[in-house]
Protein backbone atom coordinates (compact mmCIF):
# COMPACT_ATOMS: atom_id res chain seq x y z
CA UNK A 1 0.00 0.00 0.00
CA UNK A 2 1.38 3.72 -1.31
CA UNK A 3 1.98 5.54 1.74
CA UNK A 4 -1.40 7.83 0.28
CA UNK A 5 -3.42 5.46 -0.04
CA UNK A 6 -6.09 5.08 2.43
CA UNK A 7 -6.71 2.12 4.68
CA UNK A 8 -10.18 0.62 5.11
CA UNK A 9 -10.91 2.20 8.74
CA UNK A 10 -9.89 5.73 7.01
CA UNK A 11 -12.09 5.28 4.35
CA UNK A 12 -15.09 4.45 6.18
CA UNK A 13 -14.15 7.52 8.31
CA UNK A 14 -14.67 9.79 5.32
CA UNK A 15 -17.86 8.08 3.70
CA UNK A 16 -20.24 10.39 5.80
CA UNK A 17 -18.76 13.77 4.48
CA UNK A 18 -18.53 12.16 1.14
CA UNK A 19 -22.23 11.46 0.55
CA UNK A 20 -22.66 14.96 1.53
CA UNK A 21 -20.08 15.98 -0.81
CA UNK A 22 -18.09 17.76 1.62
CA UNK A 23 -15.23 16.02 1.19
CA UNK A 24 -11.85 17.95 -0.65
CA UNK A 25 -11.08 17.13 -3.99
CA UNK A 26 -7.61 15.52 -2.82
CA UNK A 27 -9.30 13.55 -0.08
CA UNK A 28 -12.27 12.66 -2.62
CA UNK A 29 -9.99 11.02 -5.23
CA UNK A 30 -8.02 9.25 -2.58
CA UNK A 31 -11.90 8.06 -1.46
CA UNK A 32 -12.17 7.16 -4.74
CA UNK A 33 -8.81 5.66 -5.51
CA UNK A 34 -9.21 3.44 -2.08
CA UNK A 35 -13.13 2.35 -3.71
CA UNK A 36 -11.25 0.99 -6.51
CA UNK A 37 -9.26 -1.23 -5.22
CA UNK A 38 -11.93 -2.44 -2.51
CA UNK A 39 -14.94 -4.06 -3.48
CA UNK A 40 -16.38 -3.58 0.35
CA UNK A 41 -15.39 0.38 0.93
CA UNK A 42 -17.35 0.70 -2.62
CA UNK A 43 -20.18 -1.32 -1.84
CA UNK A 44 -20.61 0.93 1.32
CA UNK A 45 -20.32 4.66 -0.49
CA UNK A 46 -22.31 3.25 -3.65
CA UNK A 47 -25.03 1.55 -1.31
CA UNK A 48 -25.44 4.77 0.92
CA UNK A 49 -25.07 7.25 -2.26
CA UNK A 50 -28.17 5.52 -3.42
CA UNK A 51 -30.25 5.27 -0.23
CA UNK A 52 -30.09 8.81 0.31
CA UNK A 53 -31.14 9.46 -3.48
CA UNK A 54 -33.61 7.05 -2.57
CA UNK A 55 -34.90 8.94 0.46
CA UNK A 56 -34.60 12.21 -1.22
CA UNK A 57 -36.60 10.84 -4.31
CA UNK A 58 -39.24 8.39 -2.91
CA UNK A 59 -40.05 9.85 0.35
CA UNK A 60 -42.03 13.29 -1.12
CA UNK A 61 -42.48 16.47 -0.48
CA UNK A 62 -44.51 17.78 2.18
CA UNK A 63 -46.33 21.19 1.40
CA UNK A 64 -48.42 22.42 4.11
CA UNK A 65 -51.93 23.36 2.95
CA UNK A 66 -53.52 26.87 2.43
CA UNK A 67 -56.01 25.77 5.43
CA UNK A 68 -52.95 24.75 7.50
CA UNK A 69 -51.44 27.94 6.71
CA UNK A 70 -54.46 30.37 7.62
CA UNK A 71 -55.15 28.31 11.07
CA UNK A 72 -51.62 28.41 12.10
CA UNK A 73 -51.07 32.19 11.23
CA UNK A 74 -54.29 33.20 12.89
CA UNK A 75 -53.30 31.47 16.13
CA UNK A 76 -49.55 33.50 16.40
CA UNK A 77 -51.48 36.73 16.13
CA UNK A 78 -53.85 35.33 18.64
CA UNK A 79 -51.18 34.38 20.71
CA UNK A 80 -48.85 37.66 19.93
CA UNK A 81 -51.11 40.70 20.56
CA UNK A 82 -47.44 42.98 20.48
CA UNK A 83 -47.72 41.78 16.66
CA UNK A 84 -49.68 43.82 14.17
CA UNK A 85 -51.30 41.91 11.15
CA UNK A 86 -49.08 41.98 8.45
CA UNK A 87 -51.43 44.99 6.62
CA UNK A 88 -52.08 45.96 3.19
CA UNK A 89 -49.67 48.52 1.73
CA UNK A 90 -50.87 52.01 3.51
CA UNK A 91 -52.94 54.12 0.57
CA UNK A 92 -51.21 57.80 0.26
CA UNK A 93 -52.18 60.61 -0.51
CA UNK A 94 -53.64 61.48 -4.01
CA UNK A 95 -50.79 63.04 -5.93
CA UNK A 96 -52.07 66.56 -7.93
CA UNK A 97 -51.32 64.28 -10.98
CA UNK A 98 -53.77 61.36 -9.68
CA UNK A 99 -56.90 64.32 -8.87
CA UNK A 100 -56.45 66.13 -12.33
CA UNK A 101 -56.82 62.38 -14.08
CA UNK A 102 -59.77 62.29 -11.84
CA UNK A 103 -61.50 65.14 -13.36
CA UNK A 104 -60.85 64.52 -16.81
CA UNK A 105 -61.85 60.73 -16.67
CA UNK B 1 -33.25 28.75 3.75
CA UNK B 2 -32.10 25.21 3.55
CA UNK B 3 -28.15 26.06 4.70
CA UNK B 4 -29.13 28.82 7.16
CA UNK B 5 -28.65 32.69 6.86
CA UNK B 6 -28.06 32.89 10.77
CA UNK B 7 -27.77 36.94 10.56
CA UNK B 8 -31.26 37.36 8.81
CA UNK B 9 -33.16 34.87 10.47
CA UNK B 10 -31.83 36.86 13.39
CA UNK B 11 -33.17 40.39 12.32
CA UNK B 12 -36.79 38.51 11.48
CA UNK B 13 -36.77 37.34 15.20
CA UNK B 14 -35.58 40.65 16.15
CA UNK B 15 -38.68 42.67 14.34
CA UNK B 16 -41.11 40.32 15.51
CA UNK B 17 -40.29 40.84 19.10
CA UNK B 18 -40.61 44.69 18.23
CA UNK B 19 -44.29 44.03 16.61
CA UNK B 20 -43.66 43.31 13.04
CA UNK B 21 -46.09 40.84 11.45
CA UNK B 22 -44.74 40.35 8.56
CA UNK B 23 -41.45 39.68 9.96
CA UNK B 24 -43.37 36.60 11.82
CA UNK B 25 -45.36 35.72 8.48
CA UNK B 26 -41.74 35.58 6.72
CA UNK B 27 -40.61 33.55 9.67
CA UNK B 28 -43.26 31.25 9.23
CA UNK B 29 -43.01 30.63 5.72
CA UNK B 30 -39.30 29.86 5.83
CA UNK B 31 -40.66 27.10 8.06
CA UNK B 32 -44.06 25.86 7.50
CA UNK B 33 -42.89 23.25 4.68
CA UNK B 34 -40.18 21.40 6.87
CA UNK B 35 -41.55 22.03 10.30
CA UNK B 36 -44.32 20.06 8.79
CA UNK B 37 -42.65 17.73 7.30
CA UNK B 38 -40.49 16.75 10.18
CA UNK B 39 -44.01 16.24 12.05
CA UNK B 40 -45.64 13.77 9.43
CA UNK B 41 -42.43 12.10 10.01
CA UNK B 42 -42.60 11.25 13.67
CA UNK B 43 -46.20 11.56 14.10
CA UNK B 44 -49.48 9.09 13.00
CA UNK B 45 -51.54 11.20 10.84
CA UNK B 46 -51.40 14.13 9.01
CA UNK B 47 -54.17 15.57 11.41
CA UNK B 48 -51.58 15.13 13.86
CA UNK B 49 -49.00 16.15 12.14
CA UNK B 50 -50.39 19.53 11.79
CA UNK B 51 -51.74 19.57 15.62
CA UNK B 52 -47.50 19.69 16.79
CA UNK B 53 -46.85 21.28 14.04
CA UNK B 54 -49.15 24.83 14.93
CA UNK B 55 -48.60 24.27 18.47
CA UNK B 56 -44.85 24.02 18.09
CA UNK B 57 -45.20 27.20 16.37
CA UNK B 58 -46.79 29.19 18.46
CA UNK B 59 -44.62 27.91 21.50
CA UNK B 60 -41.59 28.29 19.09
CA UNK B 61 -42.48 32.15 18.24
CA UNK B 62 -43.68 32.46 22.69
CA UNK B 63 -40.00 31.52 23.38
CA UNK B 64 -38.55 33.86 20.83
CA UNK B 65 -40.96 36.71 21.80
CA UNK B 66 -40.22 36.15 25.95
CA UNK B 67 -36.20 35.35 25.60
CA UNK B 68 -34.10 38.10 26.86
CA UNK B 69 -30.85 38.41 24.92
CA UNK B 70 -28.61 36.55 22.33
CA UNK B 71 -30.21 32.82 22.17
CA UNK B 72 -27.55 30.17 21.11
CA UNK B 73 -30.34 28.58 19.01
CA UNK B 74 -31.49 29.90 15.78
CA UNK B 75 -35.21 29.84 15.63
CA UNK B 76 -35.38 26.86 13.40
CA UNK B 77 -33.40 24.63 15.69
CA UNK B 78 -35.69 25.92 18.55
CA UNK B 79 -38.69 25.03 16.07
CA UNK B 80 -37.71 21.58 15.15
CA UNK B 81 -36.58 20.55 18.97
CA UNK B 82 -40.23 21.90 19.91
CA UNK B 83 -41.87 19.88 16.92
CA UNK B 84 -40.02 16.72 17.96
CA UNK B 85 -40.96 16.82 21.91
CA UNK B 86 -44.30 17.03 20.57
CA UNK B 87 -44.22 14.55 18.10
CA UNK B 88 -43.12 12.42 20.60
CA UNK B 89 -45.76 13.37 22.94
CA UNK B 90 -48.13 12.57 20.18
CA UNK B 91 -46.57 8.91 18.95
CA UNK B 92 -48.16 6.34 20.98
CA UNK B 93 -47.10 3.71 18.37
CA UNK B 94 -45.55 3.03 15.17
CA UNK B 95 -47.70 2.52 12.32
CA UNK B 96 -47.45 3.08 8.92
CA UNK B 97 -47.68 6.50 7.91
CA UNK B 98 -50.99 6.50 5.61
CA UNK B 99 -51.18 9.80 4.59
CA UNK B 100 -47.58 10.28 3.96
CA UNK B 101 -48.58 7.74 1.42
CA UNK B 102 -50.73 9.25 -1.31
CA UNK B 103 -48.95 10.91 -4.25
CA UNK B 104 -47.82 14.70 -3.99
CA UNK B 105 -50.28 15.36 -6.67
CA UNK B 106 -53.40 13.91 -7.78
CA UNK B 107 -52.18 13.59 -11.57
CA UNK B 108 -54.57 12.00 -14.17
CA UNK B 109 -52.58 9.11 -16.07
CA UNK B 110 -53.95 8.86 -19.57
CA UNK B 111 -52.35 5.28 -20.85
CA UNK B 112 -51.95 1.85 -19.18
CA UNK B 113 -48.01 2.46 -19.54
CA UNK B 114 -48.36 5.57 -17.36
CA UNK B 115 -50.68 3.48 -15.02
CA UNK B 116 -48.09 0.81 -13.96
CA UNK B 117 -44.91 3.32 -13.93
CA UNK B 118 -46.69 5.12 -11.41
CA UNK B 119 -48.15 1.99 -9.47
CA UNK B 120 -44.52 1.09 -9.32
CA UNK B 121 -43.07 3.67 -8.50
CA UNK B 122 -45.62 3.96 -5.57
CA UNK B 123 -44.63 0.49 -4.49
CA UNK B 124 -41.22 2.07 -4.22
CA UNK B 125 -42.45 4.72 -2.21
CA UNK B 126 -44.25 2.89 0.28
CA UNK B 127 -41.52 0.32 0.49
CA UNK B 128 -39.35 3.37 1.33
CA UNK B 129 -41.64 4.68 3.54
CA UNK B 130 -42.10 1.53 5.71
CA UNK B 131 -38.57 0.86 5.89
CA UNK B 132 -38.01 4.64 7.46
CA UNK B 133 -40.79 4.83 9.46
CA UNK B 134 -39.38 1.41 11.20
CA UNK B 135 -36.71 3.16 12.22
CA UNK B 136 -35.71 4.10 15.67
CA UNK B 137 -37.00 8.12 15.83
CA UNK B 138 -33.84 9.63 16.48
CA UNK B 139 -32.97 8.06 12.85
CA UNK B 140 -36.31 9.29 11.47
CA UNK B 141 -35.58 12.65 12.89
CA UNK B 142 -31.56 12.84 11.78
CA UNK B 143 -32.33 11.64 8.13
CA UNK B 144 -36.00 13.92 7.97
CA UNK B 145 -34.15 16.97 9.09
CA UNK B 146 -30.34 16.68 6.90
CA UNK B 147 -31.47 14.95 4.37
CA UNK B 148 -35.40 15.38 3.33
CA UNK B 149 -35.43 18.91 4.77
CA UNK B 150 -31.67 20.40 4.05
CA UNK B 151 -31.31 21.21 7.42
CA UNK B 152 -27.22 21.94 8.40
CA UNK B 153 -25.66 19.16 10.77
CA UNK B 154 -24.60 22.65 13.01
CA UNK B 155 -28.60 23.17 13.00
CA UNK B 156 -29.50 19.58 13.14
CA UNK B 157 -26.81 18.77 16.48
CA UNK B 158 -29.43 21.07 18.82
CA UNK B 159 -32.28 19.32 18.37
CA UNK B 160 -31.31 15.95 18.50
CA UNK B 161 -28.90 17.02 21.66
CA UNK B 162 -25.69 15.92 20.27
CA UNK B 163 -22.54 17.79 19.00
CA UNK B 164 -22.35 18.32 15.34
CA UNK B 165 -19.44 15.78 15.55
CA UNK B 166 -21.75 13.04 17.08
CA UNK B 167 -24.91 14.18 14.54
CA UNK B 168 -22.59 13.30 11.49
CA UNK B 169 -22.25 10.46 13.53
CA UNK B 170 -25.99 9.47 14.11
CA UNK B 171 -26.82 10.15 10.49
CA UNK B 172 -24.24 8.04 8.72
CA UNK B 173 -25.71 5.06 11.43
CA UNK B 174 -28.98 6.08 10.26
CA UNK B 175 -28.26 5.77 6.45
CA UNK B 176 -27.02 2.70 7.35
CA UNK B 177 -30.46 1.36 9.07
CA UNK B 178 -31.92 2.70 6.29
CA UNK B 179 -30.01 0.68 3.53
CA UNK B 180 -30.04 -2.55 5.50
CA UNK B 181 -33.97 -1.99 6.19
CA UNK B 182 -34.83 -1.62 2.40
CA UNK B 183 -32.38 -4.64 1.49
CA UNK B 184 -34.41 -6.69 4.05
CA UNK B 185 -37.70 -5.72 2.50
CA UNK B 186 -36.32 -6.18 -0.88
CA UNK B 187 -34.99 -10.18 0.16
CA UNK B 188 -38.50 -10.56 1.62
CA UNK B 189 -40.55 -9.45 -1.50
CA UNK B 190 -38.37 -11.19 -3.95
Amino acid sequence: MGRNELTCEQATELIGAYLDDDLPTETRRRLDAHCLRCQACAYEAHSLRITKERLRGDAGEIIASDSFRARTLRALYADNAHVAPDSEPVQSEPTQYVLLLREVL
Amino acid sequence: MPNGNAAWEARLVTRFKAGDGRAMETLFDLYADRALGLAVRLTETREDAEEVSQEAFVKAFRTARDFRGESALSFGAWLFAIVRTLSADKRRQLRLPTLSLSAPDAENYADRHDVEAEAERRAERVTLLYALDGLPEEYRTVLTLCDLEDVTHADAAPVLNRSVGATKSLLYRARRALRDALKDLWDETN
